[in-house]
């Protein structure tokens, strides 16, 4: 039997994660919200039955699942690895289910990324950074506990991303910065950098520009 | 776009070709050993636009890296691989000379009272962006090729005549540029990283007294 207070610590793990799940698309409507707040909700309700007779694995892995298909982000699932690495289980079990997590949130962060429109290289490159600091966390937790298995499939995951990671980067264009003599619409600043005035919803929305007859004259666009 | 499936056909294989095609019997050209390579002579042409050729001159070799040792007296002259061949050609487009402006040859393009339709078709030829096209030299035999400059002279005083000087690189073939799908690899080995974890889960659960149904 597993110790009664092991149990407790956790599945207020699990619960504060199916929080963190739920906060993750609290507008979501519709089948996939009402899926991801279906099974969030079982979760919590009944982890420590799910522990006790050994039932959570699926059931966890279904709730990250479901976060994914509601319409969770790269960030959502990497702030709540981040979470889950910050903490400080005592107990076995609890220190199972926060590792757990921490792989389950990597393996949905690393679909989200296999299925983004990146449209810039700069984007790329700091997701890459990102990818990177969060897999050597769990890399090194894995090797220092000895599950092989889960460093071979972690150390795989890792390069399968980071190999993405360098395809998608390849053919985007980069982040340049550009400075006009004046204030002018982005109308005419896309027409000046591009020729082609079609595209200065582009520059106003990657420069913020509150108006767009009034562009400032020093800003950044795609470098084609 | 005519693409041959060698690159270059050598004018030995012409030669063999006609030799062969002439084996059965014996012309009056082949007999005078002096004047028998006539035979193999071409209508020079690019992308099907003839000229006359006045040189053609063929360059290629091997890329040698040179790597020379102190205190040793051997080198070592490293094969890198053939250099591209290019083609250097001058040639020229000149007035045939008809009577009454009508010429005896009407189907051909170089046997006209006025060069000017050759030349402009040579110089779109030239300049077309169709990439490669072959590139037939009258001993040189064809190169799948693409022209990477040119230069047409006239000048007043040969009324009637131009000279192109080209210069003709061999294609060859693009790298591959086929890729990965690495998506689908990402999303294998996130598969793999998910199952994984599960049954890291049941198994550890089981060490640590959970009640297997």
């Amino acid at each position: 039997m597993i110790p009664k207070s092991d149990v407790q610590e956790a599945a207020d793990i699990i619960v504060s994660v199916t929080d963190m799940l739920l906060g993750t698309s609290k507008q979501q409507v519709g089948r996939a919200g009402s899926d991801l707040r279906a099974a969030c909700g079982d979760m919590a309700v009944n982890a420590k039955k799910y522990i006790i007779y050994n039932q959570i694995a699926p059931k966890l892995a279904y709730c990250f699942d479901q976060a994914r298909i509601a319409g969770a982000t790269f960030d959502n699932f990497n702030r709540i690895q981040e979470t889950l690495v910050a903490e400080a289980p005592i107990s076995v079990v609890a220190v199972l289910m926060t590792q757990s997590c921490v792989c389950f949130s990597l393996q949905q962060m690393s679909l989200v990324l296999a299925a983004t429109i990146f449209t810039s290289r700069d984007d790329v490159e700091s997701v890459q950074a990102e990818v990177n600091t969060a897999f050597d966390q769990a890399e090194e937790v894995a090797a220092d506990e000895m599950a092989q298995a889960a460093y071979q499939t972690l150390v795989t995951l890792h390069a399968a991303v980071m190999f993405h990671l360098y395809q998608t980067a390849k053919p985007l264009p980069q982040m340049l910065d550009f400075q006009f003599a004046a204030i002018r619409p982005t109308l005419i600043q896309s027409y000046r950098l591009y020729a082609d005035a079609s595209r200065a919803d582009e520059l106003r929305d990657e420069n913020k520009v509150v108006h767009p007859a009034f562009a400032p004259r020093v800003g950044r666009a795609l470098s084609f | 776009m005519a693409s041959p499936t060698t690159p270059f056909q050598d004018t030995a294989s012409q030669q063999s070709t006609s030799a062969s095609a002439s084996s059965g019997a014996t012309t009056i050209l082949s007999l005078q050993s002096g004047i028998a390579w006539r035979q193999f002579l071409r209508r020079a042409s690019f992308r099907g636009a003839p000229f006359y050729v006045e040189t053609g001159v063929r360059e290629s070799g091997r890329r040698i890296v040179l790597h020379e040792f102190p205190k040793r007296d051997v080198p070592y002259a490293e094969d890198m691989g053939r250099r591209t061949r290019e083609i250097t050609v001058r040639g020229y487009l000149i007035v045939y000379p008809t009577a009454g402006g009508q010429s005896s040859f009407p189907n051909d393009p170089l046997k006209q009272a006025n060069y000017i339709t050759a030349r402009d078709n040579l110089i779109e030829a030239l300049e077309s962006t169709d990439g490669a096209a072959n590139l037939q030299l009258p001993l040189l035999g064809v190169l799948n090729a693409v022209c990477s400059r040119y230069r047409v002279t006239e000048e007043e005083r040969f009324g009637g005549y131009c000279v192109f000087d080209m210069t003709f690189v061999e294609y060859g073939q693009a790298p591959n540029t086929g890729t990965r799908d690495s998506a689908s690899g990402v999303t294998y080995a996130a598969q793999t990283l998910g199952t994984t974890t599960q049954a890291g889960i049941t198994n550890g659960l089981t060490s640590a007294g959970a009640i297997n149904a």
